[in-house]
């Protein structure tokens, strides 16, 4: 079940009605079963899969908790992050693999004998598996002890607002909140919804307009002009994060409403003037997740080489990221761009410092505005590989174009970019608002009913004579 | 709680009324382009206006055609008068077997038809059945069936311009709406069929090969076209699906033909007129879907003489 289908919108209610009838006892067991029923809508067999995972981890960190041995503790650890990882590397990774030894074989005069598997990618593997392996490490390093409430576990993983696309959750946001008694809390509910309404415009108004230009332009490369491919390239960031923003705005809100926060995964990332302030601000349960278990503990170990050891762990960190993005070469040189990037930006701070504070530039708006512009159009050039093209050779095809083929018209589709503008307007507005005057304006938290009520129906009235109805994916459910 | 579902009531008790007018305001004020969402085109593309209105005048037919701009310009009504036979075409632009079952529910009791020849055109299955729906909305009656086939497509662009089309029903603004018999190249002749002028087709010369693609149709329009072939059957009326006749290049597009043609032929008796007639692709066609005038004469006579006197 996709948040943007009517199915939802029925679901959704419904849920809610029935949770807060039932009894407290009942209401995680209960959100458990509606949470499976949401996973199983998309493929009923994959809930076995997930299921699986749960019953793996549950398993496995329960036995970390009662082993006293550290050897033996790590044995386990091990063990259950191999078994927790294989469903998502052999549904997300068999064929990439296959393909690699496959060609790396062919060198040697061996053949390789194993076909390629048209696997269909289940729903939020790469997102559960994460929260999973999060969860088991936590419980390794005794930052959390073992949940014995099986229930527990499979809601933690299986919660329907998070499970299809994330944000990234861990066992100690969560577990708590699941068991603590949760009453309805009004300001709660009211604000959940805020968050479900400005998350659909977000989908709606923006990602899915926008989308509908810069997927038909990406469908055919050879064909356009420069030009429509750096306007393609440059407004691939805004789909992006509005199609993830806003998935991540209605999971947040879907969980609000029952009563439980969950992080937020976006802080207005185009504000951002510096490539690591903007990976602050993008996809944050990703990037968390990937400090907390990637980057610290590769830049404890390599803390003996200084500067080059935190290089080191900020690439392997970045291409780990990539290839968490998507099993293709495009994913990984992506990665390797954010890494080079932060690695730059990590060795050069203090000179950079220093010279802002010698040319006074550091209170320059000017600088400071041509920052943002420049990091923004950094990250949509690395978007080509990681999003726009299907292949490395075709987004530098992209790339070599945009250079050498953008003195012509682009490709205008009016009445879809007129649409966009309007819709990335609002947002930009919004942002800029809530980035530079926080609380100055405020229209959903205004005490004046007349205010709040007319932003509602202003918001709901630019979804319904605005926003795109027909595409009823987010760009992360592919991964 | 109380609170909460008392001002969610009262929220969408505000709401509704809210809606409706911005509605009809967007409707009425705000230029085309703003206007994605609400479509409602008074006598925009293939004659609908007046088809509905005089299929309002007819009964008791021995033909009836059904299916997309390939039948209402491809079935020459005149023709099958030749052929002694009493015929309509209520074929509509982009008609998919959503809308093909709202019409044959709507018309199909008082025309009686002996035969129903339905256009099965393979992209009609794939398509959302969204923009001829708004054709529906726009030129015929909003009643409980037309709600019905709202329903099934269940999009917000479709609701939005039914409740407008409503309006412009109730408020009787469409009064003084009158279409043209004759619309650019295009005249309606009486019975459904429109008249393409004489033209040639352009397109084949720049011989752009099309990429292949497979045949995926959306699951409620596979369903919407098996009601429709049992209602044919329930009632005793002669089925016949046809494919009219494209260019090669189009026709060629889908890389797994044999199974559209197994489809169609499972369940109903079917023919396909791209694989037994010889026509040209630049003399016969005026676009790459379309056919003009000659080669609608050649494709009438061959259904009449091969099929229909069988």
């Amino acid at each position: 079940m996709v948040f943007t289908s009517f199915n939802f919108l029925v679901f959704f209610p419904i849920v809610i009605t029935l949770y807060f009838l039932f009894p407290q006892k009942f209401r995680s067991p209960f959100l458990l079963i509606a949470s499976y029923f949401f996973y199983i809508n998309t493929k009923p067999v994959f809930a076995v899969l997930l299921g699986g995972v749960t019953l793996t981890t549950y398993i496995f960190t329960l036995l970390i908790n009662k082993t006293k041995s550290e050897k033996k503790k790590k044995q386990l650890l091990v063990a259950d992050i191999i078994i927790v990882l294989l469903p998502l590397v052999f549904f997300k990774y068999f064929n990439f693999l296959n393909d690699g030894l496959f060609t790396l074989l062919e060198y040697t005069g061996l053949r390789w004998p194993l076909p390629n598997i048209s696997l269909l990618l289940p729903v939020g593997i790469s997102f559960y598996t994460f929260m999973a392996l999060g969860y088991v490490i936590d419980v390794y390093n005794e930052e959390i002890e073992a949940e014995k409430n099986l229930g527990i576990v499979a809601l933690f993983l299986s919660f329907f607002p998070i499970v299809m696309s994330g944000p990234i959750e861990r066992a100690t946001n969560m577990f708590h909140q699941f068991k603590a008694k949760l009453a309805f809390n009004y300001s709660m509910a009211v604000n959940g919804l805020q968050l479900i309404l400005w998350g659909y415009f977000m989908k709606l108004v923006v990602a899915d307009r926008v989308g509908l230009y810069v997927d038909d332009v990406f469908k055919n490369t050879d064909s356009q002009f420069g030009s429509t491919l750096l306007l393609a390239s440059l407004l691939q960031p805004i789909r992006i994060y509005a199609d993830l923003g806003g998935y991540s705005l209605i999971a947040m809100g879907c969980a609000k409403v029952i009563g439980i926060n969950i992080i937020p995964n976006f802080r207005r990332p185009f504000f951002a003037p510096t490539m690591s302030e903007l990976w602050r601000r993008w996809h944050i349960s990703l990037i968390k997740w990937l400090t907390d278990y990637v980057y610290t503990p590769l830049s404890f170990s390599v803390r003996k080489y200084g500067v080059w050891g935190i290089v080191t762990a900020l690439m392997l960190t970045f291409i780990i990221s990539g290839v968490w993005h998507g099993a293709a070469l495009g994913f990984i040189v992506w990665g390797a761009i954010h890494g080079v990037i932060l690695s730059i930006e990590t060795l050069t701070k203090k000179r950079k410092d220093n010279f802002e504070k010698k040319y006074f530039l550091n209170t320059s708006k000017g600088y400071f505005f041509l920052n943002i512009l420049s990091t923004y159009v950094l990250f949509s050039f690395s978007l080509i590989f990681g999003a726009a093209a299907i292949s490395v050779s075709a987004a530098l095809g992209i790339v070599e174009k945009i250079f050498t083929n953008s003195f012509h018209k682009p490709y205008i589709d009016g009445g879809t970019l007129l649409y966009s503008f309007i819709g990335i307007s609002l947002l930009f507005i919004k942002e800029f608002m809530e980035e530079y005057y926080p609380g100055r304006v405020l229209l959903f938290e205004n005490k004046n009913k007349l205010i709040r009520w007319g932003t509602y129906y202003f918001v709901l009235f630019v979804i319904i004579f605005f926003g795109f109805f027909g595409g009823e994916q987010f760009v992360y459910f592919k991964f | 709680m109380h609170q909460f579902i008392k001002k969610t009531l009262l929220f969408f008790l505000f709401g509704v009324p809210a809606y409706l007018v911005v509605l009809i305001f967007w409707g009425e004020f705000m230029p085309n382009s703003f206007k994605k969402n609400l479509n409602y085109s008074l006598g925009a593309y293939g004659h609908m206006y007046t088809r509905i209105r005089e299929v309002k005048q007819v009964k008791n037919i021995d033909i009836l055609f059904v299916g997309s701009s390939h039948a209402y310009r491809g079935f020459d009504t005149r023709i099958a008068q030749q052929y002694n036979y009493k015929s309509f075409n209520l074929g509509s632009s982009a008609q998919t077997p959503v809308q093909t079952k709202f019409l044959l529910q709507k018309y199909l009791g008082k025309l009686n038809p002996k035969i129903l020849i339905y256009e099965v055109c393979a992209g009609a299955f794939t398509n959302d059945g969204i923009e001829s729906s708004m054709d529906m909305i726009a030129n015929g009656k909003v009643d409980g069936s037309l709600l019905q086939m709202a329903f099934d497509l269940n999009n917000i662009k479709v609701y939005n311009s039914l409740l407008y089309g409503y309006y412009r029903q109730l408020f009787n603004r469409d009064r003084n709406f009158k279409e043209n018999i004759i619309i650019n190249s295009d005249t309606y002749i009486p019975g459904g069929f429109v008249e393409h002028k004489m033209m040639y087709n352009a397109d084949t010369i720049s011989g752009a090969v099309r990429e292949k693609t497979l045949w995926l149709p959306k699951q409620y329009q596979l369903t919407a076209f098996e009601k429709t072939v049992s209602l044919i059957n329930q009632k005793g009326i002669k089925l016949i699906l046809v494919q009219a006749p494209v260019v090669k290049q189009e026709y060629e597009k889908y890389a797994d033909k044999n199974k559209i043609d197994n489809y169609f032929a499972s369940k109903a008796t079917y023919y396909n007129f791209n694989n037994c007639l010889n026509l040209s692709d630049s003399l016969d066609f005026y676009d790459n879907n379309h056919l003009n005038p000659t080669g609608v004469t050649i494709f009438n006579k061959a259904l009449f003489d091969s099929i229909l006197k069988k």
